[in-house]
């Protein structure tokens, strides 16, 4: 099954030559277009075909413990369970970019079908040379292991990655960044841009989803009572959202087939480069130390990608749009705004290796660059959203609508410096901001009875409250590490914590030491695993949830004795803000497009 | 005078971002990089975990360890706090902190996130290395 895994990848990979030669066939005229184009399609669902197979034998080689199989080997063990398992298949590097490769295709494939144009030919084929050369050779996923006898059993799943959301995330994050190939073949079509479709919004979805989980993962896994921390490997995915999310908004305000497409193919620019980021260690991340095979070739396919983008950008006239109305001019500041912070982000993310070619020293930029830098965009995003808003429903005339808003933010601004005089002017500002948006936006759902209206002030609603979220739980986190000796309570951030004593659990897998640990009138369980295989400790962190935000404790270390624990305690203001703020927004999206069709 | 009122913006906040980065940078070295130093400070540092032991018992723990490099330099390194979860003997590690008298005051300590993209390891041994196929004969692969 190994073996035919990798003949089925190799076919493809011819075939995906042949596709790219007769493209250059049918644009030298050598070839008669109609045949060429029947060729053509035929070659990419054949291509499609060939993938999704070669993906399910990889599926069936992890499913069947094949542990002869190097990925295998790496990546799973027995006492995994069937959707780890499958889950597993994408661990690996090897595994990763098979199934990467098949969302990409499966999208072009869509695309292609209902889009026509000759450059999407092209850009699919040529794409996929590199995706399947890469497969075939220094990414072999079904290579075997290289020591003469087989395994019994795997080397397994690390166990922070055996979790729920972790069967999700990369999902869902993969779908939603290979889409933007969707958004680059449509873009590319002659047809007139008029309507956002179901698969753009499915991309946009899955990303945003995509993201989220990971950071809500990370919150609850990892222990440190965050969940985002500006690593280049969480950049990658974040600044391709920020750009689908700008092209999202230019069915709002435009038909410009080469903002467009500049748009679309910057996002999937973006998306090409997070991947050769993120595969190669090029940039220094807690994600990605190694570095792989496949740097070298992948790097092509980063440069073929930018010329794209290059042509496309010649060919936008993109300063034409100031010409145009009030609301085009507002919503293209937007677009600007995005598209600034996605370039700014990069250039951080980027910034080590550039150094080192210009100052010769490698110079790495961190969360306080990322943070100095969002302050202004975000700003910026707080304030174009109402004005823009405004101009499209007409809210913006509304005297009592505007009133209300610049009174709640006003309320804002003297409860924050006058009254509690807590709030940096940061804080304060943002907060009114936000306030100012919630209030404006409420008014514009009040005011409406249209419900696709409602919605959209609803999806951009959802998104202040998210922001409020953000902001509250990491200005305004609180942390402390801390010893708690038996029976004596301690006062921690408002709560009354209390260690009562300590639980062993034992399995075949690991073996569980929890606290008990008595918080006001709760009792939370944070515990310390220890993975005999894996030689690994892992801390299981346990959450009170409020409607004032989450008290978040993790156990570091227990006394040998059950004397004492020494944990670390977390308390994040309105955190929830965030995970039901996304929901929320991802809702809306969708009922909204349900409501227009 | 709206295109220059928009280029006016985007110079603004290209200067911006760059001097940020000037402003914000921080300068990445590894261990044997730091031995011909005498102090640095706000500095990131990459390398291996060694020698991990927890310097004091009370309230505010300190670990002490070495950060390997190349051919085996090192430099002791000191961090107040407690331990990161997957801090343990052989994994990568990046290091910010201060570089003084010989000693890296470490003020954060980040280890690798779980493995995603690690390359094959050939070191692994097997385990009761018996054949699971006994007839099974492993071809040569291409590539």
């Amino acid at each position: 099954m190994a073996e035919t895994g990798w003949i089925l990848l190799f076919s493809s990979f011819v075939i995906v030559v042949f596709g790219s030669v007769t493209c250059l066939l049918r644009r030298l005229t050598i070839v008669e277009h109609s045949i060429a184009t029947k060729t053509l399609e035929i070659s990419s669902a054949l291509t499609f075909v060939l993938l999704i197979a070669s993906y399910l034998s990889l599926v069936w080689l992890f499913i069947a413990d094949r542990f002869d199989v190097s990925t295998v080997y790496q990546y799973s063990e027995k006492s995994l369970s069937l959707l780890f398992k499958i889950s597993a298949t994408w661990s690996g590097m090897q595994g990763s970019l098979l199934f990467w490769t098949v969302n990409y295709v499966f999208f072009s494939i869509v695309a292609l079908r209902k889009f026509k144009s000759r450059e999407g030919h092209e850009f699919f084929f040529i794409s996929l040379v590199f995706l399947t050369f890469m497969l075939v050779w220094p990414a072999n996923p079904f290579r075997y292991v290289e020591f003469g006898t087989i395994p019994l059993d795997g080397l397994g799943l690390n166990p922070l990655l055996h979790n729920f959301y972790m069967l999700i995330h990369p999902v869902l994050t993969y779908i939603g960044l290979n889409s933007s190939i969707y958004l680059v073949l449509k873009s590319l079509s002659l047809d007139e841009k008029k309507k956002l479709d179901w698969m753009e919004l499915l991309g946009w979805i899955s990303l945003t989803s995509g993201i989220v989980l990971g950071g809500y993962w990370a919150y609850i896994e990892l222990g440190w009572g965050g969940f985002w921390a500006w690593d280049p490997v969480e950049n990658s995915s974040f600044v391709p959202w920020l750009i689908y999310t700008a092209y999202i908004h230019l069915y709002k305000y435009t038909t410009r087939k080469g903002l467009f497409l500049l748009t679309a193919l910057a996002a999937h620019f973006f998306t090409v480069l997070g991947t050769f980021l993120t595969r190669t260690g090029l940039v220094v991340s807690v994600h990605a130390f190694s570095n792989s095979d496949v740097a070298y070739y992948l790097q092509w396919y980063v440069y073929f990608t930018l010329i794209y983008v290059v042509w496309a950008l010649s060919n936008t006239g993109i300063l034409s749009i100031l010409s145009g109305s009030l609301f085009e001019k507002v919503m293209f500041l937007k677009w600007m705004v995005f598209i600034f912070y996605a370039l700014s982000i990069i250039w951080g993310v980027l910034f080590g290796p550039l150094s080192e070619i210009l100052f010769k020293e490698k110079i790495f930029l961190g969360i306080p660059f990322y943070e100095s830098i969002s302050l202004p965009y975000v700003g910026a995003l707080l304030m174009i959203l109402p004005a823009g808003i405004g101009i499209w429903s007409g809210t913006i005339k509304n005297k009592r609508a505007l009133g209300a808003s610049f009174v709640s933010a006003l309320f804002v601004v003297i409860f924050c410096e006058a009254l509690t005089k807590d709030y940096t002017v940061w804080e304060t500002t943002f907060l009114s901001l936000m306030i100012f948006n919630t209030v404006f936006l409420l008014t514009g759902i009040g005011l409406t009875r249209n419900i696709s209206r409602m919605l959209v002030f609803a999806i951009h609603l959802f998104f202040i409250v998210i922001a409020i979220g953000i902001m509250f739980s990491y200005s305004r986190k609180m942390e402390k590490n801390l010893t708690l000796r038996k029976n004596e309570k301690v006062r921690v951030f408002y709560h009354d914590v209390t260690f009562k004593g300590i639980e062993v659990a034992r399995n075949s897998v690991f073996e569980e030491v929890t606290a008990v640990v008595n918080v006001n009138d709760s009792v939370l369980r944070p515990s310390s695993r220890y993975y005999f295989k894996k030689d690994q400790l892992t801390a299981e962190v346990d959450i009170k949830k409020s409607v004032f935000g989450d008290f978040y404790i993790a156990l570091v270390e227990i006394d040998e004795n059950e004397n004492w624990i020494a944990v670390k305690i977390f308390y994040s203001p309105f955190i929830w803000l965030v995970w039901s703020g996304t929901i929320g927004l991802l809702f809306s999206a969708i009922l909204k497009k349900v409501l227009t069709v | 005078m709206l295109r220059f009122l928009f280029l006016g913006f985007l110079l603004a906040g290209l200067s911006y971002v760059f001097l940020q980065s000037i402003e914000q940078g921080r300068k990445i070295y590894r261990p044997e990089d730091l031995t011909s130093q005498f102090s640095l400070y706000k500095i990131r540092v990459l390398g291996r975990v060694r020698n991990i032991k927890k310097v004091d018992d009370r309230d505010g723990f300190t670990l002490a360890f070495d950060l390997v490099g190349e051919n085996s330099h090192f430099v002791k390194t000191v961090y107040e706090g407690f331990k990161p979860e997957l801090l343990k003997d052989g994994v990568s590690a990046i290091v910010d902190g201060d570089w003084v008298d010989g000693v890296l005051i470490a003020s954060n300590v980040l280890t690798q996130c779980p493995s995603k993209y690690e390359p094959n390891d050939k070191r692994v041994t097997v385990e009761n290395g018996l054949n699971y196929y006994p007839d099974l004969k492993l071809p040569s692969q291409s590539g």
